[in-house]
């Protein structure tokens, strides 16, 4: 028999740049994501501008903000909604980008209510 | 988190003189304990330790200067939150750098995380535009009581 599909979402969120991440943060928090994994990560134009010579001339053409911190987290769709409503209220600099996913099912979360 | 329910009109407070930290601590510690089981001291002794820390003040938005003192406070049987309205200011920073705007939460340390969420729904209430001139402006404890709970009404 299949196992019933699960009534949470991965949520996945790209902050900007380093100062946009507090408040997401912030926010986060408040709408009771407590738990999350939060991964420093480097924007494929950061990399393109510091780290590839070859394209070292077109690093003035390149967006400076190019992602900073990735946060995930397995939360409800509930939560989600709350989240939505959040990233509305943020300055439209400090928005992150990001994805919601459905989940089929979870492994070591305590049980969904 | 709506913080709402964990306001009382016994911790809004309009002061119409300059203090300092220590006095207004010592002014929290009084109406947290005129409305709890804990001492005023305790309250008083909390926040003081939290603050010895790391400094609660929060960078000004519109010239107003804010805080966020908060304490963990063992034996309280529900979070509480208290705002305060000082037009004079309160000697509060390190430097002594005043406040005009302080918005404490006292905490059971059972429940960390509640503890957490509430400190970042007041982050996030005095970020929203123009919610900490809304609140500094308050002529009185009532008025400030109820500007609160409109403004933590507005996030959702």
């Amino acid at each position: 028999m299949a196992e019933a599909p699960s009534s949470r979402c991965l949520l996945i969120l790209i902050a900007r740049n380093e100062e946009s991440f507090d408040p997401l943060a912030t926010g986060l928090l408040d709408v009771g994501i407590t738990g999350a994994t939060v991964v420093d990560s480097k924007g494929l134009g950061a990399i393109i501008r510091e780290e590839m010579p070859m394209f070292a001339g077109l690093a003035a053409l390149l967006p400076r903000e190019t992602g900073s911190r990735i946060l995930i987290s397995v939360t409800t769709r509930d939560r989600i909604e709350a989240v939505r409503a959040f990233i509305e209220e943020m300055k439209p600099g400090q928005r992150p980008i990001g994805a919601v996913l459905p989940v089929e099912s979870t492994l070591g979360l305590p049980d969904e209510s | 988190m709506l913080i709402s329910s964990y306001l009382r009109p016994e911790l809004a407070i309009v002061l119409t003189e300059s203090i300092d930290r220590k006095a207004l601590f010592a002014t929290l510690g009084e109406r947290v304990a005129s409305i709890s089981d804990v001492a005023a001291e305790a309250v008083s002794e909390g926040l003081a330790e939290r603050e010895s820390q790391c400094s609660t003040v929060l960078e000004q938005i519109a010239d107003i200067g804010i805080a966020l003192p908060h304490a963990v406070l063992p034996g309280i049987p529900e979070p509480l939150v208290a705002a305060v309205v000082a037009p004079s200011g309160i000697a509060f920073g390190p430097d002594g750098s005043a406040v005009h705007l302080v918005l404490a939460i006292f905490g059971n340390p059972d429940s960390p995380w509640q503890h957490v969420r509430m400190l970042a729904r007041l982050a996030r209430i005095v970020a929203g535009k123009g919610a900490v001139g809304r609140l500094a402006g308050a002529g009185d404890a009532a008025e400030l009581f109820e500007r609160l709970k409109a403004e933590d009404a507005s996030h959702g």
